[in-house]
C-alpha cells in the first residue's frame, strides 16, 4: 500500500520511511465516524493533520535548541563579537527550530499578524509586542495571535540569555537587552527572529 | 538507547550547560573590580554636589569626621577608594608660611600634609614624586605610591585638589598583583567624579 510522504508530497511505497525523501512518515489520524454532518463539514475534516503529538514535539525542541544555547551563551561570552549579532544568531537558530518543530503555525499562514509583530516589536520592544498579542488572544479568542507570541516570547528569552552571558547581572542584562524598550539594535534582533521562522517554511511538512 | 532517552539526555545535559554557565558567569563578575555595571552616588555639599560614578558591585559608605567628610569604596579582592575632604586642611594650607615652605603653593603644602597622613598604618611606604593632574575638574597634583599593608603589598595614588571649601584628597589603592587590572578602573571613576 502506498501514503503521500508529509514531507515531500511523494506517494513513498514504505509507509514508515519515504523512498524518496527518506524521511519519517508520520501516519494520519484514523477518519472519524461515520455521522450525519453535512457534505462541508466532511470536506473540512478530509485533511489528514501530520504533527506529532505536542510532548513530543517540545522535546524535538529543547534537545536541539537548548544545547545550541549553550553554545550561543558561551560564544556571546568569550568572543567580541557584538551583542546585537548574537543575539540575532541566537533567536534566528531558536525561532527556526520553534518553526521547524511545528510549535507555531507557518508562514503560510500566519504572515500578517507575525508582520504586525514586527513595527511593534521594533518600536516599543519584544515584551511589549507580546503582551498586546496576549490580550488580543485573552479578549477575542483569536489563536492566529498564538504563533507571533510564540516567536516574541522565545524571541524575549534568547535575547535576555545573551544579554546576561555577556553583562551577568541581572538589572544590567535587562537594559541591555532592550525587551522593554524600541528603537534601538538590540530590538532589530527581531527581524532575525522572523526570518529564522520564514525559513524554516522549507523544512516543514507539506501537508500538515 | 531509544531516540526520545537520546532526546532527553540532550535537553537536560544542554538546560545544566546554561545553567553551569550562567552560575560562574555570575560569581566570575561579582569578583571582577571592574564590576559590570555603574551605580551613581550623589549628595549636595558646600553649596556644590559631589557626584561619584563606581562600578555597581562596590560598597560604599559615607561617613563624616568631625567637619571632614568622607566616602569611602570598597571593590572585590581588596580594592579601596577613599574621597575626603577637609576645611581645616584648606585654611592649614592657605596660610602664609615662611621659610622653606613659603616657595610652595597651597595644593603642594596640603599634599604634602596628606602624604604624611597617608604612612600611617604602612611598612615600606615610597611614594613618587607629585605631577600635576588635570582629574577632578581643577588643577591637582597625583602622587603613586607603594607599600605594605597588613603583611600585603599594595599599590596606590591619591590626588589631590582645593575646592571651593575643603582640600580633596582621592585615594585608590589595591593589592600589587593586581595594579595593572585595577588601576584603569580606579582611574576611570576619578576621571568621571565631580567635587564641590
Amino acid at each position: 500500500m502506498s501514503v503521500v510522504c508529509q514531507w515531500c508530497g511523494m506517494e513513498s511505497e514504505d509507509e514508515h520511511q519515504c523512498s524518496w525523501c527518506r524521511r519519517m512518515i508520520v501516519p494520519p489520524p484514523a477518519p472519524p465516524p461515520p455521522s450525519s454532518q453535512s457534505a462541508a463539514d466532511d470536506e473540512d475534516q478530509a485533511a489528514p493533520a501530520f504533527i506529532a503529538p505536542l510532548p513530543e514535539r517540545l522535546e524535538w525542541f529543547a534537545s536541539v535548541v537548548l544545547p545550541l544555547m549553550a553554545v550561543g551563551v558561551a560564544w556571546t561570552r568569550w568572543t567580541a563579537v557584538p551583542l546585537p549579532v548574537a543575539a540575532a544568531c541566537a533567536s534566528l537558530a531558536a525561532c527556526f527550530f520553534l518553526s521547524v518543530y511545528q510549535l507555531v503555525q507557518s508562514v503560510d499562514e500566519r504572515l500578517a499578524p507575525v508582520g504586525l509583530s514586527a513595527p511593534l516589536a521594533l518600536m516599543f520592544g519584544p515584551v511589549s509586542a507580546a503582551v498586546v498579542f496576549v490580550v488580543i488572544f485573552l479578549v477575542t479568542g483569536r489563536r492566529d495571535a498564538l504563533t507571533p507570541f510564540g516567536l516574541l516570547a522565545v524571541h524575549s528569552g534568547t535575547v535576555l540569555l545573551m544579554a546576561y552571558a555577556r553583562a551577568p547581572e541581572a538589572g544590567e542584562a535587562l537594559r541591555r537587552a532592550g525587551l522593554f524598550t524600541g528603537a534601538d539594535a538590540m530590538s532589530l534582533a527581531y527581524l532575525a527572529a522572523i526570518a529564522g521562522w520564514a525559513l524554516a517554511n522549507f523544512w516543514r511538512p507539506l501537508n500538515e | 538507547m531509544s531516540g526520545r532517552a537520546v532526546r532527553k539526555v540532550l535537553a537536560a545535559a544542554g538546560a545544566v550547560a546554561i545553567a553551569g554557565q550562567l552560575a560562574a558567569y555570575t560569581v566570575l563578575a561579582r569578583l571582577d573590580p571592574a564590576g559590570v555595571s555603574r551605580r551613581v552616588w550623589q549628595t549636595g555639599l558646600d553649596g556644590g554636589q559631589i557626584r561619584i560614578s563606581h562600578p555597581g558591585n562596590w560598597k560604599l559608605s559615607v561617613s563624616s569626621d568631625g567637619p571632614d567628610f568622607r566616602v569611602v569604596m570598597e571593590g572585590p579582592g581588596g580594592v579601596r577608594m577613599e574621597v575626603s575632604g577637609s576645611p581645616v586642611l584648606k585654611a592649614v594650607s592657605e596660610a602664609p608660611e615662611e621659610g622653606a615652605d613659603a616657595i610652595q603653593t597651597p595644593l603642594q603644602r596640603a599634599h604634602r600634609a596628606l602624604q604624611a597622613a597617608a604612612r600611617r598604618g604602612l611598612q615600606r611606604f615610597s611614594e613618587g614624586k607629585p605631577v600635576g593632574s588635570g582629574a577632578l575638574g581643577r588643577e591637582s597634583l597625583l602622587s603613586f605610591y607603594s607599600a605594605i599593608r597588613g603583611g600585603q603589598a599594595v599599590r596606590g595614588f591619591r590626588h589631590t585638589c582645593i575646592g571651593g571649601q575643603r582640600v580633596w584628597s582621592v585615594q585608590g589603592e589595591c593589592p600589587a598583583r593586581m595594579w595593572g587590572r585595577v588601576a584603569p578602573v580606579l582611574d576611570g571613576v576619578v576621571r568621571q567624579m565631580e567635587l564641590p
